[in-house]
């Protein structure tokens, strides 16, 4: 996995084999084509950037790219995106055309429900965010989320249940028994 | 699993396989030459002086009408400039020593969106790619751009992360700036660049 941040092949593999989780992981979460693309180029870039701090032993390459994911997102909700831009130097939306434009909206409406119970979550406290942000928008297990998040399953599960106290109106029914 | 990618996604996976090849590790405002195992004291020898004979810079217009620059040392700033006039862009280009840049409020950037411009930074020359239609004729493209050779403790630094096989013999840091102004743009003030070592 290291290798990514210096092996051009073993960088390509890696974004064929998650590009699929980014699209949805941003589709979740923005609503125009624009900031989509920016945030896609720059949830990989941050992954160059960071390839050599993975550790295999604190978790999965799925997961560890959740966490970049979920911070890259948080920088762009921030409004830090422009500035991480500046430094960077691959401007997504620069790269679009009318027919990526196209599909990327084609997602960003099939992700319009979940994007509406992502802005619920947002009154949460962020601790339980965290915790059904990645179990209810992402479909990762308690397990899974944890290891993002870095705490235990059962701490995962304490604050998923007490999130489900608060919002139980707005979680989807099928949640009630998370995989864990 | 593998996906199929769409034309977004193929030009992106172009720029950030280019990304990985221009960086051997994480820090990114500067490029390193990097020369293999044993030949690593002689590569930084014979690299140097054949790297004389190549212009300074060179400007040249890809199929969308974008220019691309390439810039291999920092020299002859009015002859880029001269240069891109001849492709209908007025510039100001500044060269500054030790990792300088210029200080803040010489010039109004431009508030229109510059999808496409950018720079990127490699081992031996920096590039920047300016799309078609980002600089009007009341504009003007600012290019900052200051250099620092690395030190024996950074280069000594580095080669602790490297990969074995792999030798930093030498490198430096890099500032670009870049931006398009709209009116006019006054003298550079060089001060230190916000990121460089000790500022």
């Amino acid at each position: 996995m290291k290798e990514i941040g210096t092996d051009q092949d073993a960088f390509e593999a890696f974004y064929r084999e998650h590009l699929g989780f980014v699209r949805k992981y941003v589709a979740r979460r923005v609503d125009d084509a624009h900031s989509a693309a920016d945030l896609t180029a720059d949830i990989f870039l941050a992954a160059i950037e960071s390839a050599h701090r993975y550790d295999e032993a604190k978790g999965s390459a799925g997961a560890w790219l959740v966490g970049i994911a979920r911070n890259v997102v948080a920088d762009h909700q921030r409004k830090r995106a422009r500035e991480l831009r500046a430094l960077g130097r691959i401007n997504g939306r620069a790269l679009l055309d009318d027919a990526s434009v196209e599909r990327i909206n084609q997602r960003l409406d099939a992700e319009r429900a979940t994007r509406q119970l992502y802005r619920t979550l947002q009154t949460l406290p962020a601790t339980q965010r965290a915790v059904v942000e990645l179990v209810a928008i992402d479909g990762l297990s308690l397990t899974e989320s944890a290891a993002v998040l870095g705490i235990t399953a059962a701490n995962a599960r304490t604050r998923y249940h007490r999130a489900r106290t608060r919002l139980r109106s707005a979680l989807p029914t099928t949640l009630c028994e998370v995989r864990s | 699993m593998t996906t199929q990618l769409d034309d977004f996604e193929t030009r992106l996976l172009q720029s950030l396989r280019a990304e990985v090849s221009q960086r051997h590790q994480p820090r990114s405002r500067r490029g390193f030459l990097v020369a293999a195992g044993a030949a690593a004291a002689a590569a930084a020898f014979v690299v140097a002086p054949a790297l004389m004979p190549t212009p300074a810079f060179s400007v040249s217009e890809g199929n969308a009408g974008e220019i691309k620059v390439t810039i291999t040392r920092p020299e002859d700033a009015s002859g880029l400039e001269r240069a891109l006039v001849e492709h209908g862009i007025n510039a100001d280009v500044t060269y500054l020593q030790d990792l300088q840049t210029c200080s803040p409020g010489r010039y109004r950037k431009s508030e229109r969106a510059t999808p496409g411009l950018m720079t990127s930074i490699s081992d031996r020359s920096i590039a920047v790619t300016i799309p078609a239609g980002t600089v009007r004729e009341d504009e003007t493209f600012v290019l900052a751009w200051s250099v620092l050779p690395i030190t024996e403790e950074e280069i000594a630094d580095q080669n602790s992360d490297l990969a074995p096989g792999a030798t930093v013999v030498s490198g430096f840091w890099s500032n670009v700036d870049f931006a398009v102004a709209s009116g006019p743009v006054n003298a550079c003030e060089p001060v230190p660049a916000p990121e460089s070592p000790g500022s």
